[in-house]
Protein backbone atom coordinates (compact mmCIF):
# COMPACT_ATOMS: atom_id res chain seq x y z
CA UNK A 1 0.00 0.00 0.00
CA UNK A 2 1.33 3.44 -0.96
CA UNK A 3 0.59 6.22 1.54
CA UNK A 4 2.95 8.79 -0.03
CA UNK A 5 5.16 8.71 3.02
CA UNK A 6 8.95 8.79 2.82
CA UNK A 7 9.54 7.79 6.43
CA UNK A 8 7.96 5.21 8.66
CA UNK A 9 8.88 4.01 12.13
CA UNK A 10 9.46 0.37 12.96
CA UNK A 11 6.39 0.42 15.18
CA UNK A 12 4.18 1.78 12.40
CA UNK A 13 5.63 -0.69 9.94
CA UNK A 14 4.88 -3.61 12.22
CA UNK A 15 1.38 -2.28 12.92
CA UNK A 16 0.72 -2.19 9.16
CA UNK A 17 2.27 -5.62 8.71
CA UNK A 18 0.08 -7.13 11.42
CA UNK A 19 -3.00 -5.56 9.88
CA UNK A 20 -2.10 -7.09 6.50
CA UNK A 21 -1.40 -10.46 8.15
CA UNK A 22 -4.74 -10.45 9.96
CA UNK A 23 -6.62 -9.44 6.80
CA UNK A 24 -5.06 -12.50 5.13
CA UNK A 25 -6.19 -14.90 7.87
CA UNK A 26 -2.85 -14.90 9.68
CA UNK A 27 -4.26 -14.19 13.11
CA UNK A 28 -2.97 -13.44 16.58
CA UNK A 29 -0.99 -16.67 16.82
CA UNK A 30 1.14 -15.75 13.78
CA UNK A 31 1.59 -12.18 15.02
CA UNK A 32 2.79 -13.59 18.34
CA UNK A 33 5.27 -15.88 16.55
CA UNK A 34 6.52 -12.99 14.43
CA UNK A 35 7.09 -10.84 17.51
CA UNK A 36 8.91 -13.68 19.23
CA UNK A 37 11.29 -14.36 16.35
CA UNK A 38 11.99 -10.69 15.62
CA UNK A 39 12.68 -10.02 19.31
CA UNK A 40 15.00 -12.94 19.26
CA UNK A 41 16.81 -11.70 16.15
CA UNK A 42 17.02 -8.10 17.30
CA UNK A 43 18.68 -9.19 20.54
CA UNK A 44 21.01 -11.38 18.47
CA UNK A 45 20.60 -14.25 20.87
CA UNK A 46 22.11 -17.40 19.44
CA UNK A 47 20.06 -20.58 19.71
CA UNK A 48 21.71 -23.82 20.66
CA UNK A 49 19.48 -26.76 19.88
CA UNK A 50 20.65 -29.90 21.62
CA UNK A 51 19.32 -33.08 20.07
CA UNK A 52 19.79 -35.90 22.52
CA UNK A 53 18.51 -39.45 22.55
CA UNK A 54 19.45 -43.08 22.68
CA UNK A 55 21.47 -44.71 19.87
CA UNK A 56 19.67 -45.36 16.58
CA UNK A 57 16.77 -43.08 17.51
CA UNK A 58 17.11 -40.92 14.38
CA UNK A 59 18.86 -37.92 15.93
CA UNK A 60 21.07 -37.30 12.91
CA UNK A 61 18.11 -37.56 10.53
CA UNK A 62 16.13 -35.05 12.55
CA UNK A 63 19.13 -32.73 12.94
CA UNK A 64 19.94 -32.79 9.23
CA UNK A 65 16.36 -32.07 8.22
CA UNK A 66 16.06 -29.39 10.89
CA UNK A 67 19.31 -27.79 9.76
CA UNK A 68 17.94 -27.52 6.23
CA UNK A 69 14.63 -26.18 7.49
CA UNK A 70 16.22 -23.53 9.72
CA UNK A 71 18.99 -22.73 7.23
CA UNK A 72 21.45 -23.45 10.03
CA UNK A 73 24.83 -24.52 8.66
CA UNK A 74 26.30 -25.12 12.13
CA UNK A 75 25.45 -28.75 12.72
CA UNK A 76 27.81 -30.43 15.16
CA UNK A 77 27.82 -34.19 15.63
CA UNK A 78 28.94 -35.21 19.12
CA UNK A 79 30.22 -38.54 17.82
CA UNK A 80 32.87 -36.79 15.73
CA UNK A 81 33.87 -34.62 18.69
CA UNK A 82 34.02 -37.74 20.85
CA UNK A 83 36.35 -39.42 18.35
CA UNK A 84 38.57 -36.32 18.22
CA UNK A 85 38.66 -36.15 22.04
CA UNK A 86 39.46 -39.84 22.24
CA UNK A 87 42.32 -39.47 19.76
CA UNK A 88 43.65 -36.48 21.69
CA UNK A 89 43.45 -38.44 24.93
CA UNK A 90 46.60 -40.34 24.05
CA UNK A 91 48.66 -37.16 24.18
CA UNK A 92 46.68 -34.79 26.42
CA UNK A 93 45.83 -35.60 30.07
CA UNK A 94 42.71 -33.37 30.09
CA UNK A 95 41.12 -35.45 27.33
CA UNK A 96 41.56 -38.95 28.63
CA UNK A 97 38.89 -41.60 28.26
CA UNK A 98 39.60 -44.93 29.88
CA UNK A 99 37.68 -47.09 27.43
CA UNK A 100 37.57 -47.44 23.67
CA UNK A 101 33.89 -48.40 23.67
CA UNK A 102 31.25 -45.78 24.51
CA UNK A 103 29.50 -46.14 27.86
CA UNK A 104 26.30 -47.70 26.48
CA UNK A 105 28.20 -50.66 25.01
CA UNK A 106 30.08 -51.49 28.20
CA UNK A 107 28.79 -53.43 31.23
CA UNK A 108 28.07 -51.41 34.39
CA UNK A 109 27.25 -52.57 37.89
CA UNK A 110 24.26 -50.24 38.27
CA UNK A 111 22.31 -47.41 36.68
CA UNK A 112 24.30 -44.88 38.71
CA UNK A 113 27.59 -46.36 37.52
CA UNK A 114 26.41 -46.16 33.92
CA UNK A 115 25.23 -42.56 34.31
CA UNK A 116 28.53 -41.59 35.89
CA UNK A 117 30.41 -43.02 32.89
CA UNK A 118 27.99 -41.35 30.45
CA UNK A 119 28.33 -37.98 32.17
CA UNK A 120 32.11 -38.27 32.09
CA UNK A 121 32.02 -38.82 28.34
CA UNK A 122 29.54 -35.97 27.96
CA UNK A 123 31.85 -33.70 29.89
CA UNK A 124 34.75 -34.65 27.62
CA UNK A 125 32.67 -33.82 24.55
CA UNK A 126 31.60 -30.55 26.15
CA UNK A 127 35.25 -29.65 26.78
CA UNK A 128 36.08 -30.52 23.19
CA UNK A 129 33.41 -28.07 22.03
CA UNK A 130 34.15 -25.32 24.54
CA UNK A 131 36.50 -23.13 22.51
CA UNK A 132 34.67 -23.41 19.23
CA UNK A 133 31.22 -22.87 20.71
CA UNK A 134 32.36 -19.84 22.68
CA UNK A 135 33.89 -18.43 19.52
CA UNK A 136 30.65 -18.98 17.61
CA UNK A 137 28.69 -17.26 20.37
CA UNK A 138 31.09 -14.32 20.55
CA UNK A 139 30.94 -13.82 16.79
CA UNK A 140 27.18 -13.56 16.69
CA UNK A 141 26.82 -11.40 19.79
CA UNK B 1 52.21 -30.78 19.61
CA UNK B 2 48.99 -32.54 18.64
CA UNK B 3 48.60 -34.46 15.43
CA UNK B 4 45.16 -34.56 13.87
CA UNK B 5 44.06 -36.52 10.87
CA UNK B 6 42.99 -34.55 7.81
CA UNK B 7 39.37 -35.38 8.61
CA UNK B 8 39.62 -34.18 12.21
CA UNK B 9 41.48 -31.00 11.25
CA UNK B 10 38.99 -30.22 8.50
CA UNK B 11 36.10 -30.73 10.90
CA UNK B 12 37.54 -28.47 13.57
CA UNK B 13 38.40 -25.77 11.01
CA UNK B 14 34.88 -25.86 9.61
CA UNK B 15 33.48 -25.47 13.14
CA UNK B 16 35.67 -22.45 13.78
CA UNK B 17 34.34 -20.77 10.67
CA UNK B 18 30.77 -21.26 11.88
CA UNK B 19 29.01 -17.98 12.43
CA UNK B 20 25.38 -19.02 12.31
CA UNK B 21 22.92 -17.89 14.90
CA UNK B 22 21.48 -21.35 15.20
CA UNK B 23 23.82 -24.09 16.32
CA UNK B 24 22.55 -27.65 16.36
CA UNK B 25 24.45 -30.19 18.42
CA UNK B 26 23.29 -33.76 18.07
CA UNK B 27 24.49 -37.15 19.19
CA UNK B 28 24.27 -39.77 21.88
CA UNK B 29 27.05 -38.05 23.80
CA UNK B 30 24.93 -34.92 24.22
CA UNK B 31 24.30 -34.54 27.95
CA UNK B 32 22.03 -31.49 28.46
CA UNK B 33 23.54 -30.82 31.90
CA UNK B 34 26.92 -30.15 30.33
CA UNK B 35 25.58 -27.28 28.25
CA UNK B 36 23.58 -25.41 30.87
CA UNK B 37 26.42 -23.00 31.62
CA UNK B 38 26.31 -21.72 28.04
CA UNK B 39 23.05 -19.96 28.84
CA UNK B 40 25.17 -17.49 30.82
CA UNK B 41 26.70 -16.47 27.51
CA UNK B 42 23.41 -14.97 26.30
CA UNK B 43 22.25 -17.86 24.27
CA UNK B 44 19.05 -19.83 24.20
CA UNK B 45 19.41 -23.41 25.22
CA UNK B 46 16.92 -25.90 23.85
CA UNK B 47 17.16 -29.57 24.78
CA UNK B 48 15.34 -31.85 22.40
CA UNK B 49 14.93 -35.54 23.00
CA UNK B 50 14.49 -37.87 20.08
CA UNK B 51 12.89 -41.27 20.29
CA UNK B 52 12.79 -43.95 17.60
CA UNK B 53 10.14 -43.48 14.96
CA UNK B 54 8.29 -46.79 15.19
CA UNK B 55 7.45 -48.16 11.79
CA UNK B 56 9.17 -45.31 10.00
CA UNK B 57 9.95 -46.08 6.38
CA UNK B 58 12.63 -43.40 6.18
CA UNK B 59 15.68 -45.03 4.52
CA UNK B 60 17.94 -44.07 7.39
CA UNK B 61 15.62 -45.55 10.01
CA UNK B 62 15.45 -48.78 8.06
CA UNK B 63 19.21 -48.79 7.69
CA UNK B 64 19.72 -48.19 11.41
CA UNK B 65 17.29 -50.89 12.42
CA UNK B 66 19.08 -53.26 10.04
CA UNK B 67 22.38 -52.21 11.53
CA UNK B 68 21.35 -52.96 15.10
CA UNK B 69 19.88 -56.27 14.02
CA UNK B 70 23.10 -57.12 12.29
CA UNK B 71 25.07 -56.07 15.35
CA UNK B 72 23.20 -58.17 17.86
CA UNK B 73 20.12 -60.06 16.93
CA UNK B 74 21.25 -62.21 14.04
CA UNK B 75 23.84 -63.89 16.18
CA UNK B 76 23.01 -66.73 18.54
CA UNK B 77 26.40 -66.66 20.26
CA UNK B 78 25.97 -66.29 24.01
CA UNK B 79 28.58 -63.50 24.14
CA UNK B 80 26.57 -61.47 21.61
CA UNK B 81 23.32 -62.05 23.52
CA UNK B 82 25.07 -60.83 26.65
CA UNK B 83 26.23 -57.70 24.77
CA UNK B 84 22.65 -57.11 23.64
CA UNK B 85 21.38 -57.38 27.23
CA UNK B 86 24.04 -54.91 28.40
CA UNK B 87 23.17 -52.56 25.57
CA UNK B 88 19.43 -52.75 26.25
CA UNK B 89 19.72 -52.03 29.96
CA UNK B 90 22.14 -49.15 29.30
CA UNK B 91 19.81 -47.67 26.71
CA UNK B 92 16.86 -47.89 29.12
CA UNK B 93 18.84 -46.08 31.81
CA UNK B 94 19.97 -43.47 29.32
CA UNK B 95 16.42 -42.92 28.08
CA UNK B 96 15.15 -42.46 31.63
CA UNK B 97 17.94 -39.98 32.38
CA UNK B 98 17.35 -37.92 29.22
CA UNK B 99 13.59 -37.97 29.74
CA UNK B 100 14.05 -35.80 32.82
CA UNK B 101 15.04 -32.90 30.54
CA UNK B 102 12.15 -32.97 28.15
CA UNK B 103 8.67 -34.39 28.48
CA UNK B 104 7.98 -34.04 24.77
CA UNK B 105 9.83 -36.25 22.33
CA UNK B 106 10.26 -35.83 18.63
CA UNK B 107 10.86 -38.00 15.62
CA UNK B 108 11.66 -37.02 12.05
CA UNK B 109 7.95 -37.44 11.29
CA UNK B 110 7.32 -34.34 13.44
CA UNK B 111 9.48 -32.20 11.18
CA UNK B 112 6.71 -30.65 9.08
CA UNK B 113 5.41 -29.08 12.32
CA UNK B 114 8.77 -27.90 13.65
CA UNK B 115 9.89 -24.31 13.17
CA UNK B 116 12.36 -22.08 14.93
CA UNK B 117 9.58 -20.21 16.76
CA UNK B 118 8.44 -23.55 18.14
CA UNK B 119 11.81 -24.14 19.74
CA UNK B 120 12.05 -20.60 21.03
CA UNK B 121 8.58 -20.61 22.55
CA UNK B 122 9.23 -24.04 24.02
CA UNK B 123 12.41 -22.70 25.54
CA UNK B 124 10.49 -19.78 26.99
CA UNK B 125 8.25 -22.22 28.79
CA UNK B 126 11.23 -24.16 30.09
CA UNK B 127 13.65 -21.47 31.08
CA UNK B 128 11.76 -18.19 31.21
CA UNK B 129 14.25 -16.44 28.92
CA UNK B 130 13.25 -13.37 26.85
Amino acid sequence: MDTDRLEISQEELEHTLFAIMQSNSYGAEFVSRYRLVTTFNSQRLPVIILIAGTPFAGKTSLATLLSERLNAPSLIQSLLVYEVVRSLGHSHPDFSLEHDLPSWLRPHSSCDAFLEAFKHEGSMVRQGLEGDLSKCLEEVS
Amino acid sequence: MLFLSFFEANYLCSMMRSQGKVIIIEGTHVDPVQFLSFSQLRCVFVPVLVMPAQGSSHPRSVMQRSHILQLFCESTASSDIEKLQIYESNVQWLHSYLSTFSSKMYTSSHLPDLHLHHFISRHKQLQGVL
